[in-house]
């Protein structure tokens, strides 16, 4: 749905995308990570046809975006960290504006306000003026703005920044029914424990490079998992036994941590074959790597590869 | 095209006609026509009264509803959202054209109104109407053209007071100008354009009904480039070609007026006017455009790249008046030596060289402090060492007795002496030795 080829963005005597390149597939929710000024908000500028890149290549929902941007805007929603709304005017009517500004009209564009007011529950507020809305309510309004139009690609710079617990929790339930729709999204954010909770993958960035790009909701047989075990007494043939079947293997004392690649059912053999070589285990978990460590260890790889 | 159904139109008049304005309007106005009817043609009577108002009210409030509407969208964060949306640039372009001052145009219809119930029934008095509502269009597309360059050229934090102090020296300059323009023109006096004769009033509305033209046709190509349309400056030639071609009214047709370049004959002087034109435009294109090195860097690799077509839609608009001011100044140079004796033909070739010599130098200056990480106070240092070159050092030379160098410091006086020229000259290689060091300096 989403594809760059390398592409480069510079500012006079910074370059802020560096040959940044990535597929993302459709009906996907994309992270978007990285430190301050490592080039989010400029890729997703250019993403959404606004800035134009020196160079390289950008396909969104199989448009070429830097030789047809007003056919691409047609099928992006863009919501800035810092967006705008017309404080003075009515929810409805800023949502008219918003539908009339991208071609709808009539009857459709009623019935299509009343869609994404109820989908972002605004529902009750449409004859309230936008300025009087709560930060969350205004996040919310600004998205309905963003997505009248059905697009199938929306662009989310900071979307959970100053909400509330519970209009952060809102705001998970809306990316993924918005992504159960079809709809494709890249989220930008520094609540990594958030986008956890809905992204199907996560983009790291530093330096205006792609440090890591990783699909984080792959079948269990795909993914290479963390496993910790801890033996009653410390064995000799425990290295032997995993020495073949798994990767860095660290054993201190009782316990052992290795990798481990295959499914539940290559898990189940692997510790019987541990037991069957007498092995007397007493704990054996799954650790779960969590975005923030992941994306911490990215970002150290990048910082170790500069 | 129906602008009411026009999303932008509708939006503005949602903000700006609310009620309570609705109905301060008409009786104010009202209140101010029953005043000036008992003044008894005092100040010109109502139709004076109402024309006038309708300058106030919407050529020159109206001028600053426009800028300020667009500056909200700037300053708040929305313009993104309509830069994303799916209006065609002809639908923004009106839609804040005549949106944004939306409130300031109502005054103006009453105003109107009032003039057409109390004038004189003539061609005149109509002329005068259009004329004046043709200003209010030309002044509120320049304001908003004037808000789109400032916010292009500096950062968000400066954009607004620049923007609106542009507006407001438009305002200031134009004023006088058109009250009197507008309300004071009476059809007394006649003039000769390419041989067709003009009364006042009627040359005034030609001139503002162009003025008109041009100025949303900047609008929207304005608008067209903040829609992500890759234009290149086509317009913007095209109406340089059009001052020129509208300048050269005043030397065919009829006998030429008695002025310091007239005696050259009307091709030779009317190439001279559009030389000055072209080198005006290209100075203000200079300093009033972004001078963004990393552009001129895709620029130029585009042109390498043979992609000749996207590298002239980012040619900017500096360069292309440039080139267009050094073709214009070959073909004065050309006909000075034509048409002109000898010397006097070489002279006049000379100063024309030295102009395009002087502007090579200027422009290498200011794209020089431009080739910079930081260009934020580039186009202001430049500006002041232009000062200087032009004015402070010829001065300082003449007070110490070297006015024979000060002369090489100003381009006319090479019509008196040539070979200056060859002083000049090194003044532009010194810059462009500049320049060029300045640009391999800049980071990989």
């Amino acid at each position: 749905m989403i594809r760059t080829s390398e592409l480069v963005y510079e500012y006079p005597g910074q370059r802020a995308l560096d040959r940044v390149s990535f597929t993302l597939a459709p009906a996907s929710i994309t992270a978007l990570v990285g430190p301050n000024g490592a080039g989010k908000t400029t890729l997703l500028r250019c993403l959404a046809a606004l800035d134009e890149p020196f160079s390289g290549e950008i396909e969104v929902a199989g448009i070429d975006v830097l030789r047809q941007p007003r056919d691409a805007h047609r099928h992006i929603g863009y919501l800035p960290d810092h967006f705008g709304l017309y404080a003075e005017l009515s929810v409805r009517r800023c949502l008219l504006y918003a539908g009339r500004a991208r071609g709808l009209g009539g009857a459709s564009l009623e019935a299509r306000i009343g869609e994404v007011a109820t989908q972002l529950e605004i529902g009750s507020k449409l004859d309230d003026k936008a300025g009087s809305l709560s930060r969350g309510q205004r996040q919310r309004l600004a998205i309905a703005q963003s997505i009248i139009h059905r697009p199938r690609v929306l662009l989310l710079d900071e979307p959970a920044s100053g909400l509330d617990p519970e209009s952060r929790a809102a705001l998970s339930g809306l990316m993924r029914r918005l992504a159960a729709d079809g709809m494709t999204l890249v989220v930008s954010s520094h609540i990594l424990a958030e986008l956890e909770e809905y992204c199907t993958g996560m983009l790291v960035m530093q330096g205006g490079r792609i440090a890591e790009h990783r699909v984080l909701d792959q079948p269990a047989e795909t993914t290479m998992r963390s496993v910790r075990l801890r033996v009653v007494q410390t064995s000799e043939v425990l290295a032997a036994a995993l020495a073949d079947v798994v990767s860095e293997l660290q054993i201190d004392g009782t316990q052992a941590r290795f990798s481990f690649s295959g499914d539940d059912t290559a898990l189940a053999a692997l510790l019987a074959g541990l037991i069957g070589h007498g092995v007397a285990v007493c704990e054996f978990t799954i650790e779960q790597t969590t975005l923030q460590d992941a994306y911490l260890l990215a970002v150290e790889a990048g910082r170790a590869r500069a | 095209m129906n602008v009411l159904r026009n999303p932008e139109f509708q939006r503005n008049a949602w903000l700006e006609l609310t009620p309570q304005r609705l109905m301060a309007m008409p009786i104010i106005l009202g209140l101010v026509a029953l005043v000036g009817h008992k003044l008894d043609g005092w100040l010109g009577g109502l139709p004076m009264i109402s024309l006038s108002l309708f300058v106030i009210i919407t050529v020159m409030y109206g001028a600053k509803q426009a800028g300020e509407s667009l500056n909200q969208e700037l300053v708040q964060g929305t313009w993104d959202q309509q830069r994303l949306s799916g209006m065609s640039p002809w639908t923004m372009t009106l839609g804040k054209l005549i949106g944004g001052p939306v409130f300031a145009w109502y005054g103006g219809l009453i105003c109107l109104l009032i003039y057409a119930l109390t004038a004189t029934p003539d061609r005149a008095s109509l002329f005068a109407a259009l004329t004046a509502i043709f200003t209010a269009l030309t002044f509120h597309a320049l304001t908003l053209l004037s808000v789109l360059l400032s916010w292009r050229k500096l950062s968000r934090s400066v954009v607004t007071p620049r923007s609106r102090g542009a507006s407001i020296l438009l305002l200031v300059i134009f004023a006088p100008q058109l009250i009197r323009l507008i309300v004071g023109a009476r059809g007394a006096g006649m003039m000769s354009w390419y041989g067709w004769q003009f009364s006042d009033v009627e040359f005034a509305l030609l001139c503002a009904t162009l003025a008109a033209l041009w100025s949303v046709l900047g609008l929207y190509r304005a608008m067209r480039e903040e829609l992500a349309f890759r234009d290149p400056p086509t317009a913007w030639i095209a109406f340089l070609l059009f001052v020129f071609a509208f300048a050269g009214g005043w030397f065919y047709g009829h006998p030429l007026p008695a002025l310091p370049f007239t005696r050259f004959g009307p091709v030779t002087a009317h190439l001279a006017v559009c030389a000055i034109v072209a080198l005006g435009a290209s100075y203000l294109m200079l300093f009033s455009e972004r001078k963004d090195w990393v552009r001129l860097r895709r620029l130029l690799s585009l042109w390498k790249d043979g992609e000749r077509r996207r590298a002239w839609e980012l040619t900017p608009k500096w360069l292309a008046s440039s080139l267009l001011a050094t073709a214009v100044g070959l073909l004065f140079a050309v006909s000075a030596l034509a048409t002109q004796k000898t010397m006097e033909g070489i002279a006049l070739a000379s100063t024309a060289a030295a102009f395009f010599v002087f502007l090579v130098r200027d422009g290498a200056i200011v794209l020089g402090l431009n080739f910079a990480r930081d260009q934020r106070r580039a186009d202001a240092a430049a500006a002041i060492y232009l000062l200087v070159l032009y004015v402070l050092l010829p001065f300082v030379l003449i007070a110490l007795h070297l006015g024979l160098i000060a002369a090489t410091f100003w381009a006319p006086l090479v019509h008196e002496q040539p070979a200056w020229l060859i002083v000049m000259l090194a003044q532009a290689a010194a810059a462009l030795d500049f320049a060029r060091r300045r640009w391999h300096q800049l980071p990989a």
